[in-house]
């Protein structure tokens, strides 16, 4: 089965840079798409089907703890795996994010191996 | 005057001081050219700079940091080099500025000073960042309200430079930042 993947973060360079690293992970990547910020994400949720949502945490509108509270109160959402890909990278935000149930974290600057193995392990492979 | 060693790595909980905020951008600056580039940065001398910030031709990349201290990050480079950064960061080949170019500068900026704040907030606790804003501009100047005084280092790749300044001051608004501004008052902070 393919994966399909969101990918959310106000930067268009990040999310093309990390659609470069997808690509390179040999992974069965199925259909990548984009928001550029948590609400926009919830759209594109509500209309695709999602294994994967790699999200920046500093975001207008709504950022990527906000995404991730959504998502964990939402019966649909509530185990959707979520990596964090962010600079912040203070262990206050870390914690947050942990406990809000993000099943990875990373920050950047990153390689695409660093993003290959954060996917695979959130895959549980 | 400091000189840039690159270190990032301080003792968490002692005060700020220029020294650290001076290693924490080049430990921050180098580990984005070099993992999100691959480019291998040098450093020229560290300096000071009151007032504003003026430039003839160039991209400017502004962060804001707020907290117990407060101030704007900058990178500022030629065209020339905001194109070339954006064609390793983006791997297509930019002859001029145009979305992309403004974009990838951001997040330079985004990553620099993002993770340097992650340092600083070793100092002086929680500090926020806002989003970036990047002006491709002629003949211009940049005054921030905060700080009066710049920290600029300038940074060389591929044989073109780049300036990376803080302005960074304690925030008499805050209670951490006026027991900050205090010392700093009476040169516990900067001149260490």
């Amino acid at each position: 089965m393919d994966l399909n993947i969101l990918i959310v973060d106000d930067s268009a360079a990040i999310r093309k840079i990390l659609i470069r690293a997808l690509a390179q992970t040999e992974l069965p990547i199925g259909q990548v798409h984009e928001a550029s910020d948590g609400l926009e994400a919830l759209k594109i949720l509500g209309s695709s089907q999602v294994r994967l949502v790699l999200s920046d945490i500093n975001m207008p509108n709504m950022d990527g703890l906000q995404l991730l509270k959504q998502l964990r109160g939402t019966p649909n959402w509530k185990d959707l795996s979520v990596v964090m890909i962010t600079t912040e990278g203070s262990q206050a935000k870390v914690l947050e994010a942990v406990e809000l149930g993000a099943k990875g974290y990373l920050r950047k600057p990153f390689t695409a191996d660093q993003i290959k193995e954060k996917v695979l392990t959130c895959l549980g492979q | 005057m400091h000189a840039c060693s690159g270190q990032g790595e301080t003792n968490k909980g002692m005060p700020l001081t220029k020294e650290i905020m001076i290693n924490a951008i080049c430990a921050a600056s180098e580990e984005v050219f070099s993992t999100m580039l691959g480019v291998q940065v040098a450093y020229g001398p560290v300096y000071a700079q009151q007032g504003s910030v003026s430039g003839s031709d160039g991209v400017i990349a502004l962060i804001g940091i707020a907290g117990s201290w407060i101030g704007t990050g900058t990178i500022t480079c030629a065209p020339a080099f905001a194109c070339r950064i954006s064609s390793l960061l983006l791997m297509t080949e930019y002859q001029s500025v145009d979305n992309d170019v403004l974009d990838a500068l951001a997040e330079i900026a985004n990553m620099i000073f993002g993770n340097a704040k992650t340092v600083l907030e070793e100092h002086v606790g929680p500090l926020g960042l806002s989003v970036p804003t990047v002006i491709m501009c002629k003949d211009f100047n940049t005054k921030q309200t905060a700080s009066e005084l710049w920290t600029g280092i300038p940074l060389f790749a591929e044989g073109m430079q780049m300036d990376l300044r803080l302005g960074l001051t304690p925030n008499r608004g805050s209670s951490a930042g006026a027991r900050h501004a205090f010392d700093h008052k009476f040169g516990v902070l900067a001149h260490r």
